[in-house]
């Protein structure tokens, strides 16, 4: 509520709907291509209690339930690999412990709490700000994205990135505007560790030959854009760090799909080895593409309502030297991106596989309705209350 | 009326909307048809404004809301005008050219949802009343040429080609978009005839549009995508070339001059950027053995032309500009397809594999000579006019070095499009030309660019219908009036005199300079005989055009390794690609113990939390 009373859009049904749609899609993407045994059913129960969170009035069950559909994904990637369960559990058992530890000293799991004062506000910055960096995988804390994205099934890493994580990123935007000194007072650190993010993620992005671990980095760059939005704290950084994380959600699904079903043909992890995958599967090749250029923030994708957005609050923040930084990050998503569409997708394939495609329509579909619907937000966002801006 | 404006834009995204739904069941040939009715129809909106222009007034609608801080409102005056009839009308000369030129292709429907949407974005860019909305259209017409570039994605030619478009000019577009943010921040608007914002425009703001508008069209040293790009279909080469692409920066640098009156660096910076442009261009064309990047190269130089048009800022280079930009596309489209021909019909576009196909194609060649007579700057073709009118405007400004450099790069455009005329069209045809599978292009596609041609010729007869329907209102638009009296008996310069002169001599000379080296090139059954300065060459040791690239890029050497630009952006890649290969090596070590890499970081962060 204290999002939509800043920035007049709705989270709670802006992110139901993404929510309910990636939870219908991978199940039917599920369905097509394995995501093993117990997927469809931590699905709905990790997507029931994300939606249940939303909706809930107080921050504590907020919080809980947020938490369990953690503990929920932890257990269905700890079934896929179990370094990356380890991981991810130290990761969500870390950062729930000292952002509970922080809200409960900074008393802000009760609405209008005063700010404490001297060591023990900035002890709670410091606990919220490492509690939810852990949990966004910002660098330097990223250390459980890359193996997770890696080695759990496709629509399993969509979960936690495109639901779990961006849920957390509406928690973190809604503390911001009930609780802004969080942010205020530390606005150079928040700033700077979004850089880091930004330009440490873009750059070990590049570095990548795995195409998931690639898409882990590549969401970590995309949180340095959204932690710097909150931390600029302006209208306009807020709803563009809102709209991010929608647009982040949708086009990681259609990523993470779209590499899922060349892994399903190959039978082997994506590599930048691989080539002309697009000539065998060119939904999923056009699936990519789309969701890298909505990652990229080029319009008429949605992801450009958040990022001019967040663009404008750096240059609020921090002028123009900041404006161009953001610029010289993008720049590098870009390259990033392109490589990995232009190798792995594009061009003539290598590897001469014989056997048919085995495209399925049902998730070609489901590739296509996401890149209509990224579209047609992207320039209709009025259909979801309080996308199109308007909180002066 | 104002309905009128944005019907254009609607009938060119319905036109979309029945490719992609009627796609399946369609024909090819039938879904070029649709497109081109599509086309014609959105020419049809565009024209239908004109008395509106005409008068000097700007017709605005409010399309509909897209954000609380930017709705889709539009605003067309004479320079949207110029732009836009541009785009629906060369662009449905060249979608009349594709019914039969890719009718065998698969894939069509993509195509041409791609190109009608690539108009729509031209449209929508010199419609849009807000910045935001330049940039949505700016950005749309980047991606739909990637797109169209990458067409055979199968190809590695062609996405290559379609990577560096994408890359070379999506980054500094951001320039644009922190440009306009940065008027934003000032203004509290986005809508750019307000008083507001024009007190915002600043020189950084300006350096940050042009550096955006440079890349888009094709200036020095941003210039190296365009030859990349010409794996792709040839009609998208001719929309990109002639239309819709290289002239959404010659619009943006247009738009500044409406939106703010300019300080005397900015004249001179634009001066800089489009005589280095038109050189190196012209340059880089001489050398070339392939026709399409010839052309392209052509295509860097021209636009030199246009932006130092724009430099010049006078009156009269305004309406130099707005003409040359207007002609450049009818003949550029032209030459485009008429290479598109002769490589739809011998396979190639190696001009060491061609020759003598004037014999095989007689209208294709009419047609392109033609257009290389407008290129030129041929009296009687548009061309000529526009290259007059920039001499005049040049001279009458002072800027001597302008018209040195324009006339000496006059001359170097003869020479390369000698060469690609004799090489491709006359002379004995490579053993390596299949002669007898040689055929002339189809009614439709000769229809295409002929009628592109007509209107070279037309519009060098007949000036003043350009200056006074089209480049005039283009010039009111940017607040200015045109210092030429118009009238049916012909075009006559209010200032003429001794500048309109010395203008006429030099035009004039580089004409002769033409002539004597077409007389000195005539075809010869092997290879082309020259004048050696005393007994000709034994047979069979003459120059011929390959000899002309050699000896081009020997003369040329220092100059062109000095202006290529591309190792410095090879450069750049490789130096992140190390840092990236360092940073992961120190990620992978860290990543091995998460326990440290959490500590530490911990550690840090508290730190600077307490001491900060």
């Amino acid at each position: 509520m204290a999002l939509m009373k800043t920035t007049g859009l709705d989270w709670r049904i802006a992110f139901t709907a993404i929510t309910g749609m990636i939870c219908l899609a991978s199940l039917i993407y599920s369905r097509f291509i394995s995501q093993g045994k117990w997927f469809p059913w931590v699905s709905l129960a990790s997507t029931g209690l994300i939606i249940t969170a939303l909706w809930l009035p107080g921050e504590i069950s907020r919080t809980i339930l947020l938490d369990a559909a953690a503990l929920v994904l932890v257990a269905l990637v700890w079934s896929q690999d179990k370094r990356a369960g380890r991981l991810f559990l130290a990761a969500v058992l870390v950062g729930s412990i000292l952002v509970a530890a922080g809200m409960m000293l900074g008393g802000l799991f009760h609405e209008g709490a005063a700010q404490p004062a001297g060591l023990t506000a900035k002890a709670v910055i410091a606990l919220v700000l490492i509690g939810y960096a852990i949990k966004l995988a910002a660098i330097p804390f990223s250390f459980w994205l890359a193996p997770l994205s890696e080695r759990s099934s496709a629509m399993t890493a969509v979960l936690v990135i495109s639901l779990l994580d961006m849920a957390e990123l509406g928690e973190l935007a809604a503390l911001r505007s009930s609780t802004p000194w969080l942010f205020a007072d530390a606005q150079w650190i928040w700033i700077a560790m979004a850089l880091l993010s930004m330009f440490g993620g873009a750059l070990l992005a590049l570095a990548q030959t795995n195409v998931r671990r690639m898409l882990a980095f590549s969401t970590i760059d995309d949180v340095g854009y959204l932690l710097l939005g909150l931390a600029a704290g302006s209208v306009g950084g807020v709803l563009g760090a809102a709209i991010g994380a929608l647009s982040h959600s949708l086009c990681k699904f259609l990523l993470f799909g779209a590499v899922g079903v060349a892994e399903d043909d190959l039978k082997h992890p994506l590599t930048t080895a691989d080539r002309g995958m697009a000539g065998r599967h060119p939904v999923a090749g056009a699936a990519f593409i789309a969701g890298a250029l909505g990652m990229i923030g080029i319009p008429p994708f949605i992801g450009f309502l958040g990022r001019w957005r967040l663009y404008f609050s750096g240059i609020e923040v921090g002028s123009i030297a900041l404006a161009i930084a953001m610029a010289a990050a993008t720049a590098l998503a870009l390259l990033y991106y392109v490589r990995v569409i232009h190798r792995v997708w594009l061009g003539q394939p290598v590897e001469q596989l014989t056997s048919a495609p085995g495209n399925s329509f049902w998730v070609g579909a489901v590739f296509i309705v996401f890149i209509v619907l990224m579209i047609v937000i992207g320039l209709i966002p009025s259909i979801i209350p309080g996308l199109a801006g308007g909180m002066a | 009326m104002n309905a009128l404006v944005g019907s254009s834009l609607i009938v060119l995204l319905a036109g979309v909307v029945l490719q992609l739904l009627l796609g399946k069941v369609l024909s090819p040939r039938l879904k070029g048809w649709l497109a081109f009715g599509t086309g014609i129809l959105a020419f049809a909106a565009v024209a239908s404004m004109a008395p509106v222009i005409l008068q000097g007034q700007a017709v605005e609608l409010n399309l509909f809301p897209w954000q609380a801080e930017s709705s889709f409102d539009l605003y067309f005056d004479g320079l949207s005008f110029l732009f836009a009839l541009m785009g629906t009308g060369i662009g449905s000369a060249i979608l009349f050219y594709c019914i039969d030129y890719m009718a065998h292709e698969t894939g069509t429907t993509r195509f041409y949802a791609f190109m009608l949407t690539f108009i729509a974005g031209l449209v929508g860019l010199v419609s849009a009343h807000n910045l935001l909305m330049v940039y949505l259209c700016w950005e749309l017409i980047g991606l739909c040429s990637y797109f169209l570039v990458g067409f055979w994605y199968r190809e590695n030619a062609a996405v290559n080609g379609a990577r560096k478009v994408l890359v070379m000019t999506h980054i500094p577009g951001y320039a644009l978009l922190i440009g306009i943010l940065l008027l934003y921040k000032g203004s509290g608007t986005f809508v750019w005839t307000d008083p507001a914002l024009a007190a915002q425009f600043s020189t950084g703001v300006f350096i940050l549009f042009l550096i955006a508008a440079m890349a888009k069209s094709v200036m020095f040293p941003l210039h190296t995508w365009i030859p990349e790009a010409m794996n792709a279909p040839t009609p998208v080469s001719a929309l990109l070339h002639s239309a819709c692409y290289v002239k959404a920066g010659v619009y943006l640098v247009a738009r500044m001059v409406s939106i703010s009156p300019w300080q005397p660096s900015w004249h001179v910076i634009l001066m800089a950027v489009g005589c280095a442009t038109m050189v190196v261009g012209a340059l880089y064309a001489m050398i070339q053995t392939d026709l399409k990047r010839l052309l392209a190269y052509s295509t860097i130089s021209q636009l030199g032309y246009i932006m130092t048009a724009f430099g010049i800022g006078t009156p009269l280079g305004l309406l130099a500009g707005a003409f040359y930009v207007f002609s450049h596309g009818l003949f550029k489209g032209t030459l485009f397809m008429c290479a598109g021909a002769v490589q739809h019909a011998a396979g190639t576009r190696d001009m060491r594999k061609l020759g003598g196909v004037a014999r095989r194609m007689p209208k294709t060649a009419i047609v392109w000579l033609v257009a290389a007579a407008a290129i030129i700057g041929v009296p009687f073709t548009n061309g000529f006019v526009a290259k007059w009118l920039l001499y005049d405007a040049a001279m009458q400004s002072g800027a001597w070095v302008v018209v040195i450099i324009a006339w000496l790069v006059s001359t170097f455009t003869a020479f390369y499009i000698l060469k690609a005329t004799v090489s491709v069209f006359f002379g004995e045809p490579s053993p390596e030309l299949k002669v007898e599978e040689l055929h002339e292009a189809s009614p439709r596609m000769v229809g295409g660019m002929g009628i592109l041609a007509l209107a070279c010729l037309f519009f060098g007869i007949a000036p003043q219908a350009l200056v006074r329907w089209i480049a005039a209102p283009a010039v009111g638009a940017m607040n200015a009036t045109i210092p030429a009296t118009v009238s049916f008996l012909g075009l006559h310069v209010a200032g003429s005199g001794a500048p309109v002169t010395a203008g006429a001599i030099l035009t004039i000379s580089a004409l002769l300079v033409i002539l004597v080296i077409f007389a000195l090139r005539k075809p010869a059954p092997k290879g082309v005989s020259s004048f050696t300065g005393g007994d000709p060459l034994p047979e069979g040791n003459t120059l011929n055009a390959v000899d002309f690239s050699e000896f081009a890029g020997d003369a040329f050497a220092p100059l062109i390794k000095a202006t290529d630009p591309d190792p410095l952006y090879l450069g750049i890649w490789s130096g992140l690609q190390k840092s990236a290969g360092w940073v992961r090596g120190a990620a992978e070590f860290l990543e091995r113990k998460p326990a440290f890499l959490v500590t530490g970081g911990v550690v840090i962060l508290t730190a600077l939390i307490l001491v900060l």
